[in-house]
């Protein structure tokens, strides 16, 4: 054969050696993000679905006969599971015509697991799991097998999924300019949103009562999430089998996680990103930084230490509306997500203490509520929607997106989370969570050494590294400390004062360091009591918001003098917590 | 003095033949494969144990008389009796290649095409290496031919020639995504080919692999969608080894049955009615 010429450049990706410049996957190369070049992974990506089938529709539909039945179900957000071909990164194993495939070994797995838990509840007689999976002391076979599922819908857009650790950029690390080790963005490959279609066949012929027992137990199977990453949102189907410990519905708004293509994704791990930064911060004023740790790993699971935890908080987010669209216009235009949908938390494996269980379920909503009360979730949740509470500042619409706003979103939700609807209430609530978290340090048998808290953390939530300031706004228009962040909060006057700002300073921070400050405009919502009914308190909305500003004095110059103007009582801010 | 007839298997799922124990390479569960082309096979012990066994289920008896009697204890030479349908390995005819990039195309070489031959009986010569038809869709090259990637690099098509002639009946292959490449090159694209999976025991209460008890191994095994042929040899017609005048039916061959592997379609042809 004669030479091809530059032969090296058109060897697929798949096939090349995992060092830069020939197929490095799971890294992202900023030099290529600049110059707008494709990244080694997009290219692997793009060449694997170039020509790339989809399973023809003879094979896509449900069938129901006595010996072979499928079944589709849809997963609520990605799907991830590795195949362990490469070395470099997660991808699905890949099957006939190049197409991911969910591997009947994968399924068998989960089957049995349900099988057997279902036995031992007493829902299915005893020996049912011997029969359709084969009895492992025997040695025989079952009557079933388990055909894995393909995926039917289009499952070749949105493959690339960016993973982006950042638990200790966001509470511990002081210089957040320098990111901490091992918290820089990598790749990997998931399926979006895909319909699976699961076969399973029977040796002999089954009755329709013995396949309709066979479905439930799948179903059962696939509500405990299916592949790998389920505690953070992956592999969902609409229905958990799990414990639930919380429940909320809850709307929001703000900027989307951009994809490596630049396209607009809602990720709802960022609720768990959110609450296990939160755990952290407030574990971190209340103990040692390893115990704080090992607490966190303990709840939310890990790679820390010797051996990889299961954490034992899953979540599941089912949005029953959302909205991608694209907000600002040139190199600021940005994808925003407006999301309304059901909070689920639950327990990924049975705590035998029911005590303990008691204890995670307030653990849970305390955080959460701390979440809602503090800051917002995802990109910019430090700050409040500028798009609500600062519309002046978009008259140019050359301007970036900032924050985000979200809020409770039904009566029974409302009920159960408001607990501050006053100033005065901040100090008691935040007391409470801080108790809260004692007791659930306590009943794990971990220390509570409150003298070594986390003093060297940048956001570990003590009195003496955090304080709480806050007032009540009229309505949307009378947020104050927005106009803070964007030109000073005290004008020179001559001879009298001199000018204050903490615009474009380490207070407020800027792209790549984190600003000391979060803002929030919490909504206050009045729950009274009910005097028809005292088990269903009357919720009233108000236009009114409590405007809280959260600071983490870091001993600048700018935050001293910031500091000081704020005991002034600026249009009636108040320290509410923090000495 | 044999009545001839051979069989076509199309894999519907992965196929997995186990090798003995003594092949097997630390923890990759290796397929069986042909000493010469180093290709997946099925042996012929393993057919003939399908269609015993398939047959014993339908017509107990039956298979004793088709198959060859069981030895009995006790009787002369055991009992047993020869078999009226003998069978031999199949070998594969045609297989699919994945590659990103690329359409799926299916890959023989003359070795296996030319035992494909004498088994369907067919007139015409064995393809030369490199041969395609025109249909196929590779990359153009500017003053010659296609050119496609595989794991061993790029290989050009050489010859255009019809391969509709080489289509096993019973398939729906697509002549134009059919290509013969070298005796030498085909072990290197089937180890391309093979459907591959990690394999690991999850612990029982938590999504976590056990690394106490489960080990972590890897499964290999022929695509879905390939294609093998296995000659037949008959004392005696009227074979009938499916349902009544079938002359196809579903097959589950190889190991690992109960995880989805194994289904395939099985045809038979030739004088064994």
């Amino acid at each position: 054969m004669r030479q091809i010429p530059d032969a090296y450049k058109k060897v697929p990706m798949m096939f090349r050696s995992p060092i830069p410049g020939r197929s490095q996957l799971q890294y992202l190369d900023k030099d290529k993000k600049k110059a707008r070049e494709a990244q080694d992974v997009e290219k692997w990506v793009s060449e694997w679905t170039d020509k790339s089938q989809l399973i023809p529709e003879e094979n896509a539909r449900d069938v129901e006969t006595e010996t072979f039945q499928a079944k589709s179900y849809q997963v609520s957000w990605r799907f991830v599971t590795n195949g362990g071909q490469d070395d470099g990164i997660v991808r699905p194993v890949i099957g006939a015509s190049g197409i991911p495939f969910y591997p009947g070994s994968s399924m068998k797995g989960a089957f049995r697991q349900a099988c057997e838990q279902a036995e031992q509840l007493g829902e299915i007689p005893e020996g049912t799991c011997n029969i359709y999976c084969g009895n492992e002391t025997d040695i025989t076979p079952g009557c079933l097998r388990f055909e894995g599922a393909y995926p039917t819908n289009d499952w070749r857009e949105g493959l690339l999924d960016l993973v982006h650790p950042q638990q200790g950029w966001q509470v511990i690390t002081p210089d957040t300019n320098k990111k901490p080790n091992g918290e820089s963005a990598y790749a990997q490959i998931s399926l979006d949103r895909p319909t699976l279609r699961f076969a399973i066949s029977s040796a002999k012929p089954l009755s329709s009562q013995q396949w309709e027992q066979i479905w439930q137990i799948w179903e059962k199977a696939i509500a405990s999430g299916l592949g790998s990453k389920v505690s953070g949102g992956y592999g969902q189907i609409n229905q958990t089998s799990h414990r639930i410990l919380y429940k909320a519905k809850l709307k929001g708004q703000g900027q989307a996680a951009k994809l490596i293509d630049e396209t607009g994704e809602f990720r709802p791990n960022i609720f768990r990103a959110a609450l296990r930064g939160h755990a952290l911060r407030i574990f971190g004023g209340l103990t040692d930084e390893s115990t704080a740790q090992n607490l966190v790993q303990h709840l939310f699971g890990g790679i820390q230490g010797n051996e990889p935890t299961v954490g034992l908080l899953g979540f599941q987010f089912q949005p029953s509306q959302l909205e991608i669209e694209s907000f600002g216009s040139g190199q600021y235009a940005q994808p925003t997500y407006d999301v309304k949908g059901e909070l689920i938390w639950f327990l990924t494996r049975p705590i035998a203490d029911p005590n303990q269980e008691r204890r995670l379920k307030n653990l849970v909503a305390r955080l959460m509520q701390f979440a809602m009360i503090f800051g917002g979730f995802g990109k910019s949740w430090r700050r409040v929607d500028h798009r609500i509470f600062f519309e002046e500042y978009y008259e140019d619409t050359y301007k970036a997106l900032i924050g985000c706003h979200w809020q409770w979103l039904d009566k029974s939700t409302k009920r159960r989370n408001v607990k501050v609807g006053r100033t005065e209430k901040i100090a008691e609530f935040i007391d409470r969570v801080r108790d809260t978290a004692r007791e659930w340090i306590q009943c794990q048998n971990q220390p509570l050494n409150e003298n070594q808290w986390a003093s060297d953390w940048r956001e570990a939530w003590h009195p003496r590294n955090v304080q709480v300031w806050g007032r009540v706004a009229e309505d949307m228009d009378d947020s104050v400390a927005v106009h803070w962040f964007h030109k000073s909060y005290q004008q020179r006057i001559q001879g009298i004062q001199s000018e204050g700002s903490i615009y474009k300073s380490s207070v407020t921070g800027k792209l790549g360091q984190i600003s000391l400050i979060w803002h929030r405009m919490y909504p206050v919502i009045l729950v009274k009591k009910n005097p028809e009914d005292p088990k269903q308190p009357i919720v009233k909305n108000t236009c009114r918001y409590l405007e809280l500003i959260t600071i983490f004095p870091d001993n600048s110059k700018e935050c001293d003098r910031f500091l000081e103007f704020l005991h002034t009582h600026p249009e009636n801010f108040q320290l509410l917590w923090g000495e | 003095m044999y009545n001839k007839a051979y069989g076509i298997i199309e894999t519907l799922a992965p196929l997995h033949v186990g090798a003995t124990a003594g092949e097997e390479t630390g923890n990759l569960n290796l397929i069986f494969r042909d000493q010469f082309t180093q290709t997946g096979i099925i042996p012929g012990s393993s057919i003939r144990g399908r269609f015993r066994a398939d047959m014993r289920s339908r017509h107990p008896g039956e298979e004793q008389r088709w198959y060859g009697h069981e030895a009995v204890e006790g009787r002369q030479d055991g009992g047993t009796t020869e078999a009226l349908v003998k069978f031999e390995y199949a070998s594969l005819v045609w297989f699919p290649v994945f590659c990103p990039g690329q359409p799926v195309v299916w890959v023989s070489c003359p070795l296996l095409l030319k035992r494909f031959k004498r088994l369907a009986g067919i007139d015409e010569n064995v393809p030369a290496p490199y041969t395609a038809q025109r249909g196929l869709q590779g990359r153009q090259m500017q003053d010659r031919g296609k050119i496609l990637f595989f794991n061993l690099g790029f290989l050009e098509i050489e010859n255009e020639e019809n391969l509709s002639q080489w289509i096993p009946h019973g398939t729906d292959l697509d002549a134009n995504k059919l290509v013969v490449v070298h005796d030498n090159d085909i072990a290197m694209l089937h180890d391309m080919a093979l459907y591959r999976q990690s394999r690991v025991k999850l612990l029982d209460d938590m999504k976590k692999v056990d690394t106490e008890k489960g080990a972590f191994f890897n499964t290999e095994a022929l695509p879905e969608g390939s294609i093998l042929v296995f000659p037949i040899a008959l004392k005696e017609k009227g074979w009938k080894p499916f349902n009544e005048e079938q002359n196809s039916c579903e097959l589950y061959f190889g190991g690992l049955e109960s995880i989805g592997f194994g289904r395939c379609l099985v045809s038979l042809a030739g004088d064994y009615q």
